[in-house]
């Protein structure tokens, strides 16, 4: 079933010169129970996807265009209360930079009792009660519920924030970079942990990372962005294995893979477009190695892969797929 | 041959003086053993990586190589010299030989400099080059050996016109314009974009085979090690644990730390299963460091008293000068401990 579908969302920043087009005209879908994780680089527009859901964009961004769907609302045309209601108790967020995110002034259990209490009609005895619990299911001794934040250690903070996120049983939790700041041991507990959280409460997470492996290990369905299109969406596996866009291809080519004595790491030329006055036609068109004169035209909608259900990419060359993917393997490909 | 650079049981603690506070209320505080007995050899032409979690004395290790910090203890050698027997002319032959890269561009990058100026500073401090002119060809040498061309278009710029990958690039160029032999990188480029990264890697590769150049690579990102490193040196607490070929290390690893980390590496494939070692607790503090072996506290192969009683030496677990500290592999008759770590 779906939870979230976005339709043709665009979000803008108002600046000064003009404004910057951070998503532009991106749909996704999100199920039940599913994780889906969005991976780009720095200036792609992903953690501003992930803000605009639920309306925490800075104050010159806005939702220019398109419909959020949450169940059966379009969350873009609830007033402020109504979207509060929705945070926390039906859509709650691990940020990027959640571990300093935590009060230094109160209590680490008195937080997540607050959580509880302000989308909750339970009696404060209970609440405190249960933020113990919730710091025991994500692996902190309830006793450390009396704790401040600077006494814990930076995995615990990051749990912590895990456990207020799940405090009142939310339907979704967009986890944006949610292990970029930690040590890989201690990131494997945590995607552990969050891994475990979902199959128990049948949590939707969104996942957003630049980092392609924690993607892969994670998410059931991913989308790739570049310079604020989604360029290609699919199962895990079949972008993975089967990538269908030339940005996805190299993107690929770039990432190390501990387990492989690989050849080559190969850098994809050039930079990403700024967002302010992007070029016409395709995103990557300057960048890719695959690019025609059909590609300057308009930026390309996405195309069915052939043999793969649900799989999409924004590529006018998706017909010559199997002679891009032989291509993009080779290093001279992206080198001249 | 001499080593190019060797540290011979380097120590670097930070803090634990007593002041007048800490005298009035008695205290005595445990400094921060940020490296606490580092024994390893850099030899010509190698990439060294140094690989650890954030806290084990990595950059510290970095800095003592290239003496942005004296030692608390113990020595480091640049051509056989220790540092502290070198003459004013070692020294400067040494600043000249050794240079180093550091993580954010922007923030190594003086805002206020010029591509020119910040690649032509060097020069003048080392009073190379005749001139503004003969000091200009030399940049613009070191920019296009950077891969930044045409590098006539970029001697005028200011850091901040400059994409990530790019200033990073003009700090390589940097490094390189003094033709040094050694340069110690610390995550060089672990705030560049991922289609970015491999093109400064692959340049770092190439001006080694080009140059003949030896590298100090640092990074928290053992797939990166993997990808450059000769050899490999990890560090826990502030030792090394284990070193050896980059391939023997993050193929056949030893030492139970060096198995924990590497099992916790994701890899971005989808269909991997990874065999997870898991490890409890957290790291302990560098100021009061666990008895015996460091790790011994949160060891999946503890085996008994001797972790927690005795400091295990560094041995030959392997091929090739692979060494990890570790008591597993004592009771191995044939394996005597090798008084020097990081043979």
């Amino acid at each position: 079933m779906t939870l979230l579908d976005l339709e043709n969302l665009h979000v803008r920043y108002s600046l000064d010169g003009g404004n910057v087009h951070a998503v532009d005209d991106v749909s996704l879908s999100i199920d039940s129970g599913e994780t889906f994780g969005l991976v780009g680089e720095s200036g792609c527009g992903k953690t501003t996807l992930g803000k605009s859901i639920i309306r925490l964009l800075d104050s010159n961004g806005y939702v220019d265009e398109g419909t959020i769907r949450f169940k059966d609302t379009d969350l873009s045309e609830l007033s402020d209360p109504e979207i509060r209601d929705i945070r926390w108790a039906e859509i709650s967020t691990i940020s990027q930079s959640a571990m300093n995110g935590l009060n230094p002034v109160y209590k680490v259990g008195d937080q997540i009792t607050e959580a509880i209490l302000r989308h909750q009609d339970v009696d404060p005895d209970d609440a405190h009660e249960r933020a113990r619990s919730l710091l025991e299911r994500v692996g902190i001794d309830a006793a450390r519920a009396d704790d401040y934040a600077h006494e814990f250690s930076g995995g615990m903070k990051q749990r912590a924030v895990i456990a207020m996120a799940i405090a009142c049983e939310p339907d979704l939790i967009i986890a944006d970079e949610p292990t970029t700041a930690l040590d890989v041991i201690v990131q494997d507990e945590v995607l552990h942990e969050l891994e475990e959280l979902q199959d128990e409460m049948g949590i939707s997470l969104l996942i957003i990372s630049h980092d392609i492996s924690v993607i892969a290990e994670t998410c059931d369905r991913v989308g790739v962005m570049y310079g604020g299109k989604l360029m290609e969406v699919g199962e895990t596996e079949d972008v993975f294995e089967n990538p269908a866009n030339p940005y996805t291809m190299g993107l690929k080519n770039s990432f190390p893979d501990i387990e492989r004595a690989s050849g080559r790491l190969v850098s994809i030329p050039g930079t990403p477009p700024t967002l302010q006055n992007p070029p016409a036609g395709c995103r990557f068109r300057e960048r890719c190695p695959f690019a025609v004169a059909e590609c300057a035209d308009a930026h390309p909608p996405r195309y069915d892969v052939e043999g793969d259900d649900e799989h999409e990419s924004a590529c006018y060359r998706i017909d010559r797929l199997d002679e891009m993917q032989a291509e993009a393997a080779e290093v001279a490909t992206w080198t001249q | 041959m001499d080593p190019v650079i060797a540290t011979r049981e380097v120590v670097k603690h930070f803090g634990g003086e007593t002041g007048i506070v800490d005298t009035i209320f008695q205290n005595d505080p445990d400094p921060v053993r940020a490296v606490d007995g580092v024994s390893l050899e850099i030899d010509q032409g190698e990439i060294l990586g140094i690989a650890g979690e954030s806290g084990c004395g990595k950059t510290t290790l970095g800095k003592l190589l290239v003496n942005l910090h004296d030692p608390s203890d113990g020595d480091v050698a640049f051509r056989g010299t220790a540092f502290s027997e070198m003459t004013k002319s070692d020294w400067r032959e040494f600043h000249q030989d050794v240079q180093m890269i550091f993580q954010d561009p922007f923030e190594s990058l003086n805002p206020r400099f010029t591509v020119f100026d910040a690649v032509a500073e060097p020069l003048k401090i080392n009073d190379i080059g005749d001139g503004y002119d003969d000091r200009r060809d030399i940049v613009i040498d070191s920019l296009e050996d950077a891969g930044l061309e045409p590098a006539e278009t970029y001697l005028d710029q200011f850091p901040a016109n400059l994409s990530g990958g790019e200033q990073q690039r003009v700090a390589i160029a940097r490094a390189l314009v003094v033709n040094p032999d050694v340069i110690i990188a610390d995550e060089p480029v672990s705030m560049l974009d991922v289609s970015i990264r491999a093109g400064v890697l692959n340049l770092m590769k190439e001006l080694r085979d080009e140059y003949d150049l030896t590298y100090v690579f640092i990074s928290h990102d053992l797939s990166l090690i993997r990808y450059m490193c000769d050899r490999t040196a990890i560090m826990y607490l502030g030792e090394i644990v284990e070193t050896g070929e980059t391939e023997d290390v993050i193929t056949n690893p030893k030492h139970p730390y060096t198995q924990a980390l590497l099992s916790a590496v994701p890899v971005p494939r989808p269909d991997a299963g990874r065999n997870r070692t898991r490890i409890e607790g957290q790291i302990p503090s560098s100021r009061n460091p666990p008895s015996g072996c460091h790790f011994h506290p949160r060891c999946p192969d503890y085996i008994g008293d001797v972790c927690e009683d005795v400091d295990p030496s560094m041995r030959e677990v392997g091929d090739a000068g692979h060494c990890a500290t570790c008591h597993l592999y004592e009771s191995d008759e044939e394996d005597e401990p090798v008084p020097d770590a990081a043979k």
